[in-house]
């Protein structure tokens, strides 16, 4: 039995909030929070290239992606892109250091991220607004 | 007369901030870390008391013991790995601080022992390379550090116990 869409609308709009939560913070502290320097050396202990750049990149990305999975804007592809930090994260960090209590935040995060890169943002995004004008506008050409 | 006191306290913290010394620097357990068992807590303690009286070789059966019963012990691995550089196996200490900041990569204290294990080692690049994610970790601790490899020395201001 599956869910009526509405239903499963407000389910992906829930998992877009508590993703948007949770990178909002952590990106936050990144580059306004104080956590700058950490996140370089993180970077450096684990050789990651360029650690300084991708410390800004990461961080960037991580608070300006919670904005988006806030509005639903671009949802796939910053998803997708969080996916993959989520899996460069797990690899170069987080397996190393076990799975309880470690690695096991990871793994949620990037099994959420990729859960909205394949399910999209759901109705209530704006994603789902201009996708809707479009179609909307194509139907009124033809 | 709030303002008074308000200016001690200011004047306290700065005293505080400019003399504080040596860096605190011992991994020592207050608390038992997450994940952590209590007899590996124990065995740590145990090594810890002979560590800091410089029985370096006493304390490493005690720091293999929390190592072994530990787990995810970034402490007892960095403890560990200070007693072998101490009693001069410095290539197994090397592999021990990489544990150490496998399991926790923003270890300060970590990144500053490889970095003098490396030293003692001859090896001036990786020292170099630790010391600068020590100066991103903690800028006090790096400036200990890099007075000791500027002097080619690891042993300078090596207290591992800020005493």
């Amino acid at each position: 039995m599956t869910a009526p869409p509405r239903v499963g609308d407000i389910g992906l709009l829930g998992l877009r909030l508590a993703l948007a939560a949770v990178f909002g913070v952590h990106g936050y502290l990144k580059i306004l929070g104080g956590h700058f320097d950490r996140t370089v050396a993180l970077f450096m202990t684990v050789n990651i290239p360029a650690p300084e750049i991708m410390a800004w990149v990461v961080g960037i990305m991580e608070f300006g992606g919670s904005i988006l999975l806030v509005t639903g804007l671009w949802t796939r592809p910053m998803t997708a892109l969080l996916a993959v930090e989520m899996a460069v994260a797990l690899a170069r960090v987080r397996w190393a250091q076990g799975f309880l209590g470690a690695a096991e935040f990871e793994v949620v995060l990037l099994a959420a991220c990729l859960a909205l890169t394949t399910a999209g943002a759901g109705k209530f995004s704006l994603d789902a607004s201009l996708r809707g004008g479009s179609v909307r506008r194509h139907r009124a050409r033809s | 007369m709030p303002m008074r006191r308000a200016r001690v306290i200011l004047m306290i913290a700065v005293a505080a901030a400019v003399c504080g010394g040596v860096p605190a620097r011992a991994a020592d357990v207050t608390e038992v870390p997450e994940g952590v068992n209590t007899e590996a807590v124990k065995a740590f303690r145990a090594g810890l008391a002979l560590h800091r009286d410089k029985k370096y070789a006493a304390a490493i059966p005690l720091y293999e013991r929390a190592v072994a019963l530990g787990g995810r012990f970034p402490e007892a691995f960095n403890n560990l790995a200070y007693c072998y550089r101490k009693i001069g196996q410095i290539d197994k200490a090397i592999d021990l601080y990489r544990t150490a900041l496998a399991l926790r990569p923003t270890f300060p204290q970590a990144h500053d022992y490889i970095a003098r294990a490396y030293l003692a080692k001859g090896d001036r690049v990786m020292a170099l390379r630790h010391l600068e994610i020590v100066r991103r970790l903690d800028g006090r601790l790096a400036h200990c550090l890099e007075e000791a490899i500027r002097r080619g020395d690891p042993d300078y201001n090596d207290m591992p116990w800020g005493s």
